[in-house]
């Protein structure tokens, strides 16, 4: 269908102006006198130089969005919205985006942009569905340069937005995906009292007072101290499939709440998704919360992409 | 960079010019009352003096449409029961909202309510005004209505918890901008006047008020009516020959605007006889059928008069203009239906040789051969020097010559009365002549009266036009000789010898020059006009493409083929070269920060604190309080505001952006107290440090 590039909206200053140059023209007609034409012609200017301008400020922006922060459905999470002016030679005044998100909808505004430049703004949202976001739709409007008209113009935004499931406290007798290793409990497998047997990478999770100082100063990266107890097996986590949707995603939010918290405790984990393993133990949070933002109830491959509307 | 606060207080003065332009366009150009003008002007210097220091006055609010509707109602009273001026009720209601909206507090929407009057008041002087001034005022209005309307957008912006925009714009930057909508907005407003179509349907009012117009012409007139217009400079008309290779004889076009045909006492007196409206084509009013010999055509503009007098020549054929109806005496004065007009500019056709006599009558009457039963010895002088010639022109030439000898002009000492010109004093000026002449001529039977008008002037070789002012103001006789009345003048030549001739210096013919463009193309632009220019550029593009084919073989023809393809190519390759050339930088360029954040960060990297390209803001000031823990409470607070403004959805409010501006001066003027020592790794982080990191 035919979508006009520019959608303009009139506001009550600019039907006020639009009404008082009417009244002009119309006097102008009647009495002939040319001054009358010349204001006339000067209120017309301002509306003419008004659209010009503001063409001038919508045009060659662009906008990309990318999380500022990991993204829970539910959950009041942080969008970065970057405005990009390349190639411009006028500023980007007084621009205003809004950004849909499954009926909610997100306003970041930028004062200017300097030509050739970018400005990036940090708005909160809240995603009501797990899945990757590759576009947003959004709109980008202005009221400048008199505030008389706001034109805006829709934009397919890019993003690499990836909305993880709404995660649940996790649940230590949950049978199905939490199951303990061979050597004993894994919930004992703290590091407080263990012996230490030898040093391995620093891990997000792991403490400070852990940090093996002449394994770090030798190989010039953080390590840390690895205890017997450590070598107890990953705790797994199990997501069945084929399921039904509502328990699947339920299952989901489950297995994600104990990613988290086996992530803060240093436990290690893996997770499968039906008989399939889509996250090691040395992957991590990143890897396994990923997998559970993209997993499908059918146990396919493929997975879920939507543009949020 | 522009600070926030400067903006703010440039804003709001921007806003406060547009209105005090209002105001002073109605002081300038209509007759509104000075004590309402004078306190309107108080009450904007009082709103600037509240605003500025800030007085409280939203108690004040509450009083403002009780006040509105008492001007209203005095305005309406005024109206209806003392002035019926519609103008001075008008400007009346319009300046008391003025000055009550002045001194009261100013939200957005007032700002808009009086943009609105100022804009009123524009409008009022627009249709009163004439002069070349006014233009300057127009333009002065335009850029200060965008200045206005901009700073209302911001201000808007700011109401509604809205980033401001423009707030980090670089001086270039908003300097480029302030160029481009004045310049862009003049053209624009070149353009639109130019071709929006001047129809005309004069069905309301047409004009409000008067602006200053030149007197016109009394009923009678005596021996002493003109010895004041001599010394009078102001232009009447000015007179262009649009088919005319060489320069006119000024001394020859006599401009005439009333005929004095009844004498007594010593008094030349209109006729008045009934007048009719001129037969009009469209454009065109036909004066007399169209001659045999040449027809010469004089554009002549008109400056404001209380008159109501259109000037024409003898011989007039056609007058083509837009000047609405007109009408003409049995004596062909040409008159508009109401005295007073506005600037005027028509197109006179007229034959080089008088033709017979005019479509509308126009022959002799009784009353053009009455003499005063007691002026016998003036009869007697007149059949004296006629003689014995046989015709009326050989009579009519003798009493020509009779004033060739003895006679001299003179303003200084006039004779007083007809008898002391003719007969003892022989000393006067052209009504003198006129009037013994006329006299003379009718007591040999000839037809005749007394025509008053303007003859010569100046000639403006820049415009190539003729400037007539009141000074050329004169009187002549036209006779009836040979089936046609006759100019006859016996004032002797004045030339550019006379004292009273004086040149106008080359600034002045410069100036006159503008005043006639502006009147030429501005106030008396008309459909005529536009119809002309698409009629021309018509015929020029079938020049151009007629019978030899386009392009052109001939040299005009070449021309305008040459210019049609260079400047659409010019254009494109001017367009290209701009596309080609936009700004490039990387690709992790941002946006100028803010001119007090960026003073702190120069601050910062000048001490040292940056210790590697790249360091974030945050890091270097977080090194910064290592070393000076004492700013450790503003540098949290500021860091806080400064992600916010920076990166947050919508940059701060006013009353925290001028917090966190504040912050960042105190640090920046801490820091550059001393100097400071560069960080040191692994010195042992203060809490004020662990804080902001």
């Amino acid at each position: 269908m035919f979508r006009f590039p520019r959608r303009l909206r009139i506001t009550f200053e600019g039907k006020a102006f639009l009404l008082i140059t009417l009244g002009v023209g119309v006097a102008a007609i009647n009495t002939g006198n040319n001054l009358l034409y010349l204001a006339f012609s000067m209120n017309l200017s301002l509306i003419l130089v008004s659209g010009f301008l503001s063409e001038w400020t919508l045009r060659r922006v662009s906008l990309s969005a990318r999380a500022a922060s990991e993204a829970f459905a539910g959950q009041e999470s942080f969008l970065a919205v970057t405005c990009s002016a390349r190639g411009k030679r006028f500023p980007s005044i007084s621009l205003s985006a809004l950004l849909r998100f499954d009926g909610e909808t997100v306003t970041v505004r930028f004062p200017d942009v300097a030509p050739g430049g970018s400005a990036t703004r940090v708005a909160a949202f809240r995603p009501a569905r797990r899945g990757r976001i590759r576009s947003l739709a959004a709109t980008l409007s202005t009221r400048f340069p008199f505030s008389l008209f706001e034109k805006s113009m829709d934009l397919e935004v890019p993003s690499e937005l990836l909305v993880y499931p709404r995660p649940l406290p996790p649940d230590p007798v949950g049978p199905g995906f939490r199951e303990p290793g061979p050597s004993g409990n894994p919930w004992a497998a703290g590091r407080s009292g263990a012996f230490p047997r030898g040093a391995r990478e620093h891990l997000p999770g792991d403490p400070v007072r852990d940090i093996h100082w002449k394994a770090t100063a030798r190989m010039e990266k953080w390590m840390v101290k690895e205890r017997e107890a450590e070598s107890v097996p990953a705790v797994d986590l199990r997501v069945p499939v084929p399921c039904p949707h509502e328990e699947f995603e339920a299952r989901l939010s489950a297995a994600c709440g104990s990613v988290i918290d086996l992530e803060r405790r240093g436990i290690p984990f893996r997770l499968w998704i039906g008989d399939r393993l889509r996250s090691r133990e040395t992957e991590g949070r990143a890897a396994a919360l990923a997998a559970l933002a993209t997993a499908r109830a059918d146990g396919m491959d493929a997975r879920p992409e939507r543009s949020a509307r | 960079m522009i600070p926030g606060a400067a903006v703010g207080t440039f804003r709001w003065w921007v806003l406060r010019i547009h209105w005090l332009l209002g105001v002073s366009l109605l002081a300038v150009y209509t007759k509104t009352s000075p004590a309402a003008l004078l306190f309107t002007s108080a009450a904007w210097a009082a709103g600037a003096w509240m605003d500025l220091s800030g007085t409280p006055r939203e108690s004040l609010s509450r009083f403002g449409s009780v006040i509105v509707g008492a001007l209203l109602a005095v305005s309406t009273a005024d109206l209806f029961l003392t002035g019926r001026d519609l103008l001075s009720s008008a400007s009346f209601l319009l300046l008391g909202i003025q000055s009550v909206k002045l001194l009261l507090p100013k939200r957005t929407r007032d700002g808009w309510q009086l943009c609105s009057l100022s804009l009123l008041e524009f409008l009022v002087a627009a249709s009163i005004a004439d002069d070349l001034s006014f233009a300057l005022y127009a333009l002065l209005f335009l850029a200060s209505s965008a200045g206005a309307m901009w700073s209302l957008h911001d201000q808007e912006s700011e109401e509604l918890g809205r980033p401001a925009g423009g707030y980090v714009l670089s001086r270039r930057a908003a300097a480029c901008a302030f160029l481009l909508v004045a310049l862009g907005g003049v053209l624009a407003t070149a353009a639109l006047f130019a071709v929006v179509p001047r129809l005309e349907f004069r069905r309301g009012v047409h004009r409000f008020g008067s602006a200053d117009a030149l007197p016109g012409f009394s009923d009678r007139i005596t021996l002493r009516e003109i010895t004041g217009i001599k010394s009078d400079r102001r232009v009447v008309a000015r007179i262009e020959f649009p088919f005319l290779e060489r320069i006119p004889d000024p001394g020859a076009l006599y401009l005439r605007g009333a005929v004095y045909s009844r004498y007594a006492d010593d008094e030349w007196r209109l006729a008045e006889t009934p007048a009719s409206y001129v037969p009009r084509a469209g454009f065109h009013y036909l004066l007399r059928d169209a001659p045999r010999g040449p027809v010469t055509a004089a554009d002549i503009m008109l400056e404001p008069a209380d008159h109501p007098r259109i000037f024409t020549c003898a011989g007039a054929v056609r007058i083509e203009g837009n000047i609405g109806p007109l009408l003409a005496d049995a004596e062909e004065n040409l008159l508009l239906p109401q005295p007073g007009h506005p600037t005027l500019r028509y197109r006179l056709l007229f034959a080089e040789e008088p033709p017979q006599r005019g479509k509308r009558g126009g022959g002799p009457e009784p009353r053009h051969l009455e003499f005063p039963g007691d002026r016998e010895d003036i009869r007697a002088l007149g059949t004296g020097i006629a003689g014995d010639a046989a015709t009326a022109a050989e009579r009519a030439a003798r009493l020509l010559g009779f004033f060739r000898t003895g006679f001299r002009y003179s303003l200084s000492r006039p004779a007083s009365t007809l008898d002391g010109f003719l007969f003892r004093e022989k000393a006067g000026y052209c009504e003198h002549y006129a009037a013994g002449l006329a006299l003379l001529l009718r007591a040999c039977g000839i037809p005749s009266r007394v025509a008053v008008g303007y003859l010569g002037g100046e000639w403006n070789d820049l415009g190539r036009y003729l400037i007539v002012r009141q000074s050329d103001a004169h009187a002549w006789v036209e006779a009836w000789i040979d089936g046609r009345w006759v100019t006859m003048d016996a004032t002797p030549p004045q030339g550019r010898d006379s004292p009273f001739f004086r040149k106008t210096g080359w600034f002045g013919m410069y100036a006159d020059w503008l005043r006639q463009r502006w009147d030429k193309y501005v106030m008396n632009y008309s459909l005529r006009m536009q119809a002309d220019a698409v009629s021309s550029g018509w015929s020029t593009i079938r020049k151009a493409r007629g019978g030899t084919g386009f392009p052109g073989e001939g040299a005009e023809g070449r021309k305008i083929a040459a210019a049609a393809l260079l400047i659409p190519a010019s254009a494109l390759a001017l367009y290209a070269l701009l596309r080609k050339r936009p700004r490039k930088r990387g690709p992790g360029a941002s946006s100028r920060l803010p001119a007090p954040y960026g003073r702190l960060l120069r601050r910062l990297e000048r001490s040292g604190f940056r210790s590697f390209p790249g360091l974030p803001l945050e890091e270097m000031l977080a090194a910064a309080v290592r070393t000076r823990p004492d700013l450790s409470e503003d540098a949290d607070r500021f860091l806080s505001l400064y992600h916010r403004d920076r990166f947050g959805p919508a940059p701060l409010p006013p009353d925290q952006r001028a917090e966190a501006v504040r912050r960042a001066d105190r640090l920046r003027k801490a820091l550059s107290g001393r100097e400071a020592p560069l960080p040191m790794r692994g010195t042992a982080d203060p809490p004020a440090a662990r804080r902001l990191l």
